[in-house]
């Protein structure tokens, strides 16, 4: 009996895997066309830039104050869209007493600047303050 | 003659309680006819010509106007001028003339423009579907607004009021007041007025403390891909109420000029000069005509034509005393 049973879980198992062959092919086409896909149709870069007051203390670096300028840009690319272009954005903080400002640019690519960039200054701790960020494909 | 004394009497005690405000405070003496203030923004690093045209970042000055109603992005990597001149006042509202030089700059803008350059001032240009990238050695805009000296209020040529002038310092320069607004939402206000206890250095000279600063509400400025946020900070010398330093990025005045962003950060900001000593931060006093050589005017009781009338009552009025002293010692 057990021998009869292990025979025909085994025609059965048979059958099932030559069933399942196609849909197991296909799913692997699949994954193999998704890694198929242009690697430079998205491209993220990111950059930071800090003016920034430090000490080392104990072996370690102390920021006491200062400013930060950060970009990301993802580059999106033909072929995944026939509308190449950038989305972007940029931050920038410090904890300097004084004021700060920015002034961001982001340029749609193919048209001028494939990149964007900020500047953040600040003025406090008698001085002024500037860091800068950008990100392109150039 | 004796009955006009009490009228003489009357109007010496409106006059002596209205004195602060009718003689000593009508708008600011260091706007007159020829009256200028330069402010810079200068480099101290080398301008790399051949490829200013590629220049990323906002430059040591940087400014948005329209041209031909196109948008136009200048940022200046040399060194940058910004001056204010008063041409004229009449009936208490001067006309200034702001003038923007710069050297190695790099000029945006989108369409086709009248060039503000000369041809022999270009180093190289490049176009990128509409967007049209120009670097020139050399270039000089320049705009004329009105001020209201009285209250410090700015207005373009057609009468479009944009709000207080950074030009000087007033007593109504208070948190919450309002400095200057847009249609499209821009509304900033003074969050801090503070002093500043530092001696600052300008092209001009050194600056004593106490000083005047004032800080700005967050505010937002977009013109094309060009976005601006933050605050600013504004230094006076309280004895002149003239501007020492401006760091920002849009004020009233520019917008009544056609400048819709404006900043400038000199980078002898980044140094640190002494103790207790910094370098004006953004763009600094360079030279001006009011301040010292005798061209310095302090608005006081002194100073102020309706002293004299002021004077001359107090006289009358003390000659018809005199009179009825004498009448009553007499008598």
């Amino acid at each position: 009996m057990r021998r009869k049973e292990i025979g025909v879980l085994s025609l059965v198992l048979v059958v099932l895997g030559i069933l399942a062959a196609p849909a197991l092919a296909a799913k692997s086409t699949t994954s193999d066309s998704i890694q198929g896909v242009n690697p430079s149709c998205y491209i993220h870069k990111v950059d930071y830039g800090q003016d920034a007051k430090q000490v080392t203390k104990d072996g370690y670096v102390v920021t006491l104050a200062g400013i930060y300028a950060e970009v990301r840009g993802e580059f999106i690319m033909p072929p995944c869209t026939t509308d190449p272009h950038l989305t972007w954005y940029a931050t920038d903080a410090g904890d300097i007493p004084g004021a700060l400002f920015s002034v961001y640019d982001f340029q749609v690519v193919g048209h001028d600047w494939q990149g964007a960039w900020v500047d953040a200054y600040g003025s406090g701790l008698g001085r002024a303050w500037h860091a800068h960020a950008e990100v392109s494909l150039g | 003659m004796r009955r006009l004394l009490p009228f003489f009497l009357i109007l010496l005690i409106l006059l002596a309680s209205t004195a602060p405000g009718t003689i000593a405070v009508p708008g600011n003496p260091v706007i007159r006819p020829g009256a200028y203030f330069v402010y810079v923004a200068r480099t101290n690093e080398s301008v790399n010509v051949s490829s200013l045209v590629n220049a990323l970042g906002s430059g040591n000055l940087f400014f948005s106007l329209k041209r031909n109603g196109e948008p136009v992005f200048v940022s200046v990597y040399g060194n940058g001028s910004v001056e204010f001149e008063v041409l004229s006042v009449e009936n208490g509202t001067a006309t200034v003339r702001l003038m923007v030089s710069g050297t190695d700059a790099l000029v945006r803008y989108v369409g086709n423009i009248t060039p503000f350059w000369s041809e022999g001032e270009v180093t190289s240009s490049e176009t990128h579907g509409n967007v049209t990238r120009v670097a020139v050695s050399a270039f000089r805009l320049s705009s004329v607004y009105r001020l209201n000296v009285l209250t410090g209020t700015v207005y373009d040529l057609e009468g479009r009021s944009y709000g207080r002038t950074l030009l000087f310092y007033g007593r109504d320069v208070r948190p919450g007041r309002a400095l200057f607004t847009a249609p499209d939402g821009l509304k900033v206000s003074v969050s801090k007025v503070s002093t500043l206890n530092a001696t600052v250095v300008t092209y001009y000279g050194k600056f004593l403390p106490p000083l005047i600063q004032v800080v700005t509400t967050p505010y937002e400025v977009s013109m094309a891909n060009i976005t601006a946020s933050g605050r600013s900070i504004l230094i006076y010398d309280p004895g002149s109420g003239v501007l020492l330093s401006y760091f920002g990025f849009s004020w009233a005045d520019f917008r009544a000029a056609g400048f819709s962003l404006f900043g400038g950060i000199d980078r002898g900001g980044f140094s640190v000069p002494g103790k207790d000593e910094m370098f004006a931060p953004g763009l600094v006093l360079a030279d001006t005509n009011v301040l010292g050589g005798g061209m310095t005017v302090k608005y006081s009781p002194e100073t102020s034509p309706l002293v004299y009338v002021y004077f001359a009552l107090l006289s009358f009025a003390g000659f018809f005393v005199l009179l009825e002293v004498r009448r009553w010692g007499g008598s």
